[in-house]
């Protein structure tokens, strides 16, 4: 058995439950297994636990066998070598597991050498091989390039490539792709999958995604609250879960095939958006983020916005709400053209149009309790001009209702709250504020499976109830389908495509939207993998179509002409072949 | 972690924190209470006292200075003196510091290079003749101390607050804010500065011992406090005349001074630590 992980248990001192109990699996060469679980349930701890990883204070017992030899109380220098020869990490954040000083070269180099992989001189060819396995196109470059001058995907690859230097038995990857666009995602995988069927590494992937486990693993460990609730082959435990813990999280996981909601009853545009181009003046040329870009929202409507990051969807959002002042073009509340920055704009207008952020937590006053970050909006004109302690205490309680939350959280600071509860309070705050449009940036991207649904059933209750209209920025594809009525694609800061919702899946009209469709990994063991388009280059190309040289479909006018937003079939789209070009699936 | 649990009760701290803390606390109440509890009085002089050595036989703890004087009261009265500048100045410097930087921080654009350059304007003077020209222009006014002292350390502290000001007004509870219409100087009182709390309270304890050094080194030079009156500086300064033959007149005022400072810098390195937002990240 190459690795052999018997009962491990992970406690702290002070905390009444081990954070892990009762963890066990082996696992052979080439073998593959995923840790799934909601955040908290000991995926983490159980993966650094196996790496010797954990904080001093936490006590491990249980056994960690790879080899045959313990792991478990080996040692600082014995771990060591095991680690770098035997096991490789891959963490979550690529940006933060590179050391942002020193060059990928080099941090090979010193893994490479440390462990006498390779001699002096012959580390660079060593590396460059590393880079070339784990499909770093250009590698020469990558060696002498620092982390920040990479892509996401890219550093994920080059944190991959250090952790197969010294060649190792097992990899632990924990939330590989979390941190990373849906199109990068599938390439990490398929990176991952090629590795352990063609150099036999056996896999710990951890994920809270079971999109990601679908395709990538044989065999899956479901934990719940530290403790495994269910083992088994992937087939078996996504058609036939048994404990009750994992059928909630199959029937929570996001797909693309859920019931489209009807679409919105058509009314008068409540916000519109005209020609809007948003630019940062950078060093040297100017970054154009949004070009260009018009798009309306009614009544009770709900658009979502989707589009891989850089897209140019938060600076959309920023611009609506007057965060980021835009270059050109107007956006208007009900035909009335607002004031392109925000400190131009009078509070009762502002107040017309509210956000959600992505980071619950962050858009709390961490020195707030909730009950003030909620009397705040009220405070200002909603009820009264210094409203009575016991007014505040009934309105508060009355907005915490409204979100579906107990009015006990109210001395409560933000972060005594959990995240989706703190979600709760951010939207809590903002329809205090009685807005006509609430526009949600990543709202529920950081938040577990059924605090999403929560949050997304609370949106949807509120706008049928007060008819607000919706602007959901997401990369999110399963979300866009559980909750959009439109849905608009955006692609370097133009806009390709623009469907509605039950039309973009059927038929895509635009090969981005296709590629975005594609890439999503489907809780489905049955169902066709992820595939990743190209990657992106560095710069868009200067002329002609910004998507054309990751196209599949591009033809020779496409490299010369970028094509303007046609209605083919009721759908908007930006895209020469648009009429010809069939991509149902 | 949470202000308040920085500074909530001493447990949890290493022994030397905590030794030190209680030290600084000791001194504080010796400095508040001693001079009221001893029979003599800081100004009393007696000529057939004179440098008495330290020792219980003559009444005198600490000895006598030249002017027979009891020094355990001289001490602390110059404790009490060299704490109250201290802790002036550094409000001082809090108040200046803390609107100037957040507002300049908050404001942006042209009012922020205005008062920033301000700031660099005045950091290019040489503050310590300037306060020695003030000092000599006023005639050594005792107030004039904690100003001058103070208008020294909000420079700093201006810059400091500004920096973190820049970084959360990005934040997105305070984009929220503006985005329910709070008005600026709402969102300056009420959302920005209770987060800057926590990096305030740390630079102010670095602020006390510099005040403290400050105030010693100008009344060593004979331009702060002025006989009768004293603090700890001015009791070194006149110590080191008579060091050959009166050592503890040095000696005394200088170890409880350096026990002042050493106990600062402890427990604000402490503070620092538990603080500080990057190293937390809370």
């Amino acid at each position: 058995m190459l690795l052999d992980v018997a009962n491990l248990e992970v406690a702290y001192p002070g905390s009444a439950r081990p954070a892990v109990a009762g963890v066990s699996f082996a696992l052979e060469r080439g073998e593959s297994l995923g840790v799934v679980g909601a955040s908290g349930s000991g995926k983490t701890q159980t993966a650094l636990a196996l790496l010797g990883l954990l904080p001093r204070e936490a006590r491990v017992s249980g056994s960690v066998r790879l080899d045959g030899a313990e792991l478990l109380g080996a040692g600082e220098r014995g771990l060591n070598r095991a680690r770098a020869r035997r096991i490789g990490m891959v963490f979550q954040d690529p940006a933060a597991a590179l050391n942002p000083c020193l060059t990928i070269g080099r941090q090979l180099q010193q893994v490479l050498l440390a462990h006498g992989i390779a001699r002096r001189a012959g580390w660079r060819p060593a590396a460059r091989r590393l880079l070339e396995r784990v499909g770093l196109p250009d590698p020469e470059r990558v060696l002498t390039a620092w982390p920040h001058q990479l892509s996401g995907g890219m550093r994920q690859r080059a944190m991959i490539a250090l952790a197969l230097a010294a060649a190792p038995d097992v990899v632990v990857a924990d939330e590989p792709t979390t941190a990373l666009d849906v199109t990068v995602q599938a390439g990490i995988l398929a990176l991952l999958r090629e590795l352990r069927e063609e150099d036999g590494v056996a896999l710990v992937l951890i994920t809270h995604d079971l999109g990601v486990i679908a395709h990538n693993v044989e065999r899956v460990l479901v934990l719940a609250d530290g403790r495994p609730v269910e083992a088994g082959a992937v087939r078996d435990v996504f058609r036939e879960p048994k404990h009750p813990h994992t059928c909630a999280l199959v029937a929570a996981a996001p797909r693309l095939d859920a019931p489209a909601p009807p679409p919105a009853s058509p009314s008068a545009p409540v916000l519109s958006i005209e020609r809007l181009s948003v630019s940062y003046a950078g060093r040297g040329a100017a970054t154009d983020a949004v070009r260009d870009l018009s798009l309306e929202v009614g009544r009770g409507e709900t658009l979502a916005i989707v589009g891989e990051s850089g897209s140019g969807k938060t600076t959309l959002a920023r611009a609506v709400t007057g965060l980021v002042t835009p270059g050109t073009g107007r956006v208007r509340l009900r035909g009335e053209a607002l004031a392109p920055a925000l400190r131009d704009r009078e509070p009762a207008v502002r107040r017309r149009i509210q956000m959600v952020f992505q980071d619950p937590q962050g858009s709390l006053d961490p020195a707030l309790t909730v009950r003030e970050i909620l009397a705040e909006p009220l405070g200002l004109g909603g009820i009264a001009r210094r409203p009575s302690a016991g007014a505040v205490q009934d309105a508060t309680a009355a907005l915490l209702a409204r979100v579906q939350l107990d009015a006990g959280l109210l001395p409560r600071r933000p972060h005594e709250l959990s995240g989706g509860q703190a979600q709760r309070v951010a939207i809590a705050r903002a329809l205090a504020a009685g807005p006509e449009v609430l526009v949600c940036d990543e709202a529920v991207s950081a938040l577990d499976g059924s605090a999403r649904a929560g949050v997304l059933e609370l949106l949807e209750r509120e706008q049928a109830a007060t008819g607000l209209a919706l602007v959901f920025i997401t990369h999110d594809l399963a979300v866009v389908r559980r909750i959009a009525h439109r849905v608009a694609v955006m692609y370097a800061g133009y806009l390709c495509e623009l469907a509605d919702n039950a039309a973009l899946f059927a038929r895509p009209r635009h090969p981005y939207t296709r590629a975005l469709l594609d890439a999503v990994p489907l809780p489905d063991p049955a169902a066709p993998p992820a595939a990743a388009p190209p990657p992106a280059a560095m710069a868009p190309p200067a002329n002609g179509c910004t998507w054309q040289p990751r196209c599949r479909h591009a033809i020779e006018r496409c490299t010369r002409e970028m094509p303007g937003l046609a209605a083919v079939g009721g759908t908007l789209v930006a895209c020469h072949r648009a009429a010809e070009l069939d991509l149902r699936r | 972690m949470s202000l308040r649990a920085a500074l909530s009760p001493l447990a949890g701290r290493t022994r030397g924190v905590r030794l030190g803390a209680w030290l600084l606390l000791g001194v504080v109440a010796l400095a508040v209470l001693g001079p009221e509890l001893s029979p003599h009085d800081y100004r009393d002089t007696n000529f057939d006292a004179r440098l008495l050595p330290p020792g219980l036989a003559g009444g005198h703890l600490f000895g006598t200075d030249e002017l027979g004087r009891d020094l355990f009261v001289r001490t602390l009265t110059g404790t009490r003196v060299t704490l109250l500048v201290a802790l002036v100045a550094s409000l001082v410097s809090l108040v200046i510091g803390v609107a100037w930087g957040s507002i300049a921080g908050y404001a942006g654009g042209r009012i922020d290079a205005f008062m920033m350059r301000a700031v660099d304007a005045l950091y290019a003077l040489p503050f310590i003749f300037l306060v020695i020209l003030l000092m000599v222009a006023f005639e050594r006014n005792f107030f004039l101390i904690f100003v001058a002292i103070g208008a020294i350390n909000w420079l700093d502290m201006a810059r400091i607050v500004r920096g973190q000001t820049l970084s959360l007004k990005q934040r997105e509870f305070v984009l929220a804010a503006e985005l329910l219409g709070v008005r600026p100087a709402a969102v300056l009182w009420r959302h920005v500065m209770p987060n800057l709390l926590g990096v305030v309270v740390v630079y102010l304890t670095l602020t006390i011992p510099q005040a403290i050094l400050v105030e010693s080194f100008l009344s060593f030079l004979g331009l702060g406090v002025q006989e009768p009156g004293t603090s700890l500086g001015a009791l070194v300064n006149s110590g080191v005349a008579h060091m050959e033959r009166a050592p503890w007149l040095l000696l005394v005022p200088s170890t409880l001074l350096a026990l002042v400072l050493f106990c600062c810098h402890f427990l604000g390195d402490d503070l620092r630590d538990r603080l500080d937002p990057r190293r937390s990240g809370s």
